[in-house]
């Protein structure tokens, strides 16, 4: 059994307990269940640097590296705010949502990360990932993610609510997860991954489908921005536009690696 | 006077830059899904009946189509405008933080006009070296192969590939490299990179006092007769000669006589393919990444500190 293993069941114990505190009258703070979040974040954290030591390396450089390395930012950031939530009983029940939201979230890369789908063999990395600068692209890149994960669930939140205050407080939440994700996204992804491109292959721009997805994925949000700045009437379109952009940052992580081929193939 | 007004105002909007964006966005994710760069013969036979829209569109080589290239100029021109815009409104501004957004656009238009010197400047060959073989680059130097080898994990499989290589001009050695995959090295103005590596047929060919390796496509000349390797055949032990002087082309057994020598036997070699790139959008683009770094540090840390001020 895998440290990643005990996550998981950590991870489903903390979103039973999370189910609990959501229900009417059950907002009130058990000892261990806030733990537990924070529980599985750390037993993922400690998977993956186990993994580095075994391949010398750090275990960014698959997809099953990869999904850990989401979960755990995502785990990450839902742990700190289900700790502000803990303490600011006003704003308590819609960070709650947002973390269970969230945890969903956590849990299906997980599923997936176990799945056959994706081969979790401890194996060191093929010569062209071998960079410091691949580290970079890919941490940075899945931590900016992992807020757009967070953006996600709060735009989706606001669009489905009826309730005009928690629909303000939703697109604020979604704006500041983006406000957070899209600069480290965009050193992560496209800067350090252009640098790192022009390291292995000569070139920092080769249009190739995984480059061209996450430049999709960049623009996506750089419209969201420019949208936010042009008035509150599209507060709606905006938040459709933050919900469209994860779910092309999916496509670009998954959709990407089994449907089209290019240089990322093995990411 | 009003009509330019009129179209400088919408040029520089920032609705415009929102279609544009929305329509650069949707065509380049489409056409990431469309394998570029084939013949019309694949889409016609992969896309059927849509295959004479795609390739009118230009969606074998989008991103040099009109589809791409023209919504590409017009967003260059409204980020142009749009920035000079803000700068203009911002002058006096004593906070350097709305300096953010336009340090990106800034960032952006300079990474665009370094695209467009990697896209016609850019130069790119490839040297295909076996150990102990030379090749002439720009600038007359040479550069020979002295070995190549694979580092492995203790698994077997590959950790790295490394070239090493000596550069020499006007018959100076003038450096020894090690060009290996993601630590390229510069001869002149070329940064190599180690590209490939693969094998290559050879026949032994000696008897008289050293013995040489030829591939296909090499000669070898002794006294004032030149041959030149034309084919081989490793299953039949056969190598097809042509004698430059005769013009006499003979297929030739293991043992047969080549000149003075004899064909000793067959083998194969490494060799290391390197690629030499030449790319002056590159430094450009670094500097144009390090202003939207800049910029992003700029427009959104005071946001985030001011969100996070407003939650506590």
């Amino acid at each position: 059994m895998t440290f990643a293993t005990v996550a998981f069941a950590v991870l489903i114990l903390a979103l039973v307990s999370q189910i609990v505190r959501i229900l009417p009258g059950r907002s009130g703070t058990k000892i261990f269940m806030p733990l537990l979040l924070p529980a599985s974040t750390i037993l993922l954290v400690i998977d993956l640097v186990l993994r580095s030591i075994r391949i010398s390396f750090v275990a960014v450089t698959n997809t099953y590296e990869a999904l850990t390395f989401l979960s755990a930012a995502l785990g990450a950031i839902l742990s700190w705010m289900q700790f502000r939530a803990d303490r600011d009983e006003k704003r308590a029940k819609e960070s709650r949502y947002v973390v269970f939201g969230g945890s969903l979230l956590m849990f299906l890369f997980l599923a997936l990360a176990s799945s056959p789908l994706v081969p979790n063999t401890v194996r060191p990395p093929v010569p062209a990932l071998r960079s410091a600068w691949l580290v970079m692209h890919v941490s940075l890149a899945f931590v900016g993610e992992a807020f757009f994960a967070v953006s996600f669930i709060a735009a989706l939140m606001g669009l489905l609510s009826s309730e005009p205050d928690r629909r303000r407080k939703m697109d604020r939440l979604t704006y500041t997860a983006i406000a957070v994700g899209y600069p480290i996204f965009t050193i992560g992804a496209l800067i350090f991954g252009a640098i790192w491109a022009q390291f292995a292959w000569g070139r920092y721009w080769g249009w190739d489908p995984k480059e061209t997805w996450a430049l999709v994925t960049w623009l996506t949000y750089t419209l969201y921005l420019h949208l936010r700045i042009s008035g509150s009437r599209r507060r709606k379109l905006s938040q459709v536009v933050a919900a469209v952009g994860f779910i092309f940052t999916l496509f670009t992580f998954f959709g990407v690696n089994y449907l089209l081929s290019g240089l990322h193939s093995y990411g | 006077m009003k009509v330019f007004q009129r179209i400088h105002a919408a040029l520089s909007s920032v609705r415009l830059a929102v279609v544009l964006i929305t329509f650069i966005a949707l065509t380049a994710g489409l056409a990431a899904c469309i394998p570029q760069g084939r013949l019309p013969e694949y889409y016609i036979h992969s896309f059927k009946a849509a295959a004479p829209v795609l390739l009118l569109l230009g969606f074998d080589h989008f991103f040099r189509s009109f589809l791409f290239i023209m919504p590409l100029t017009l967003f260059t021109l409204n980020l142009l405008l749009c920035t000079v815009k803000r700068i203009r409104r911002h002058r006096g501004t004593t906070t350097i933080s709305s300096y953010g957004p336009d340090l990106i656009h800034v960032g952006i238009l300079l990474l665009i006009a370094a695209g467009v010197l990697t896209l016609f400047l850019r130069e790119e060959r490839q040297i295909i070296l076996a150990e102990g073989q030379s090749a002439q680059l720009p600038g007359n130097y040479i550069v020979t192969l002295k070995s190549f080898e694979t580092l492995r994990y203790a698994d077997g499989s590959p950790r790295n590939w490394r070239s090493e290589i000596e550069v020499f001009r006007q018959g100076r050695i003038l450096s020894k490299k090690t060009v290996g995959v993601n630590s390229p090295q510069r001869v002149g103005y070329l940064r190599l990179y180690q590209f490939s590596f693969g094998s290559e047929q050879t026949a032994v060919i000696g008897g008289w006092g050293r013995e040489i390796r030829l591939a296909v496509g090499e000669r070898f000349s002794y006294g004032d007769e030149t041959f030149e390797v034309l084919g081989m055949d490793t299953k039949k032990l056969t190598l097809t000669l042509r004698n430059s002087k005769t013009g006499i082309t003979k297929v030739l057994r293991l043992g047969d006589s080549v000149g003075v020598g004899k064909i000793r036997g067959f083998s194969s070699r490494t060799i290391s393919v390197l690629q030499g790139v030449y790319d002056p959008g590159f430094y450009p683009a670094v500097i144009a990444l390090l202003l939207v770094i800049l910029g992003l540090g700029l427009t959104f840390t005071p946001k985030i500190l001011q969100q996070l001020k407003e939650t506590e």
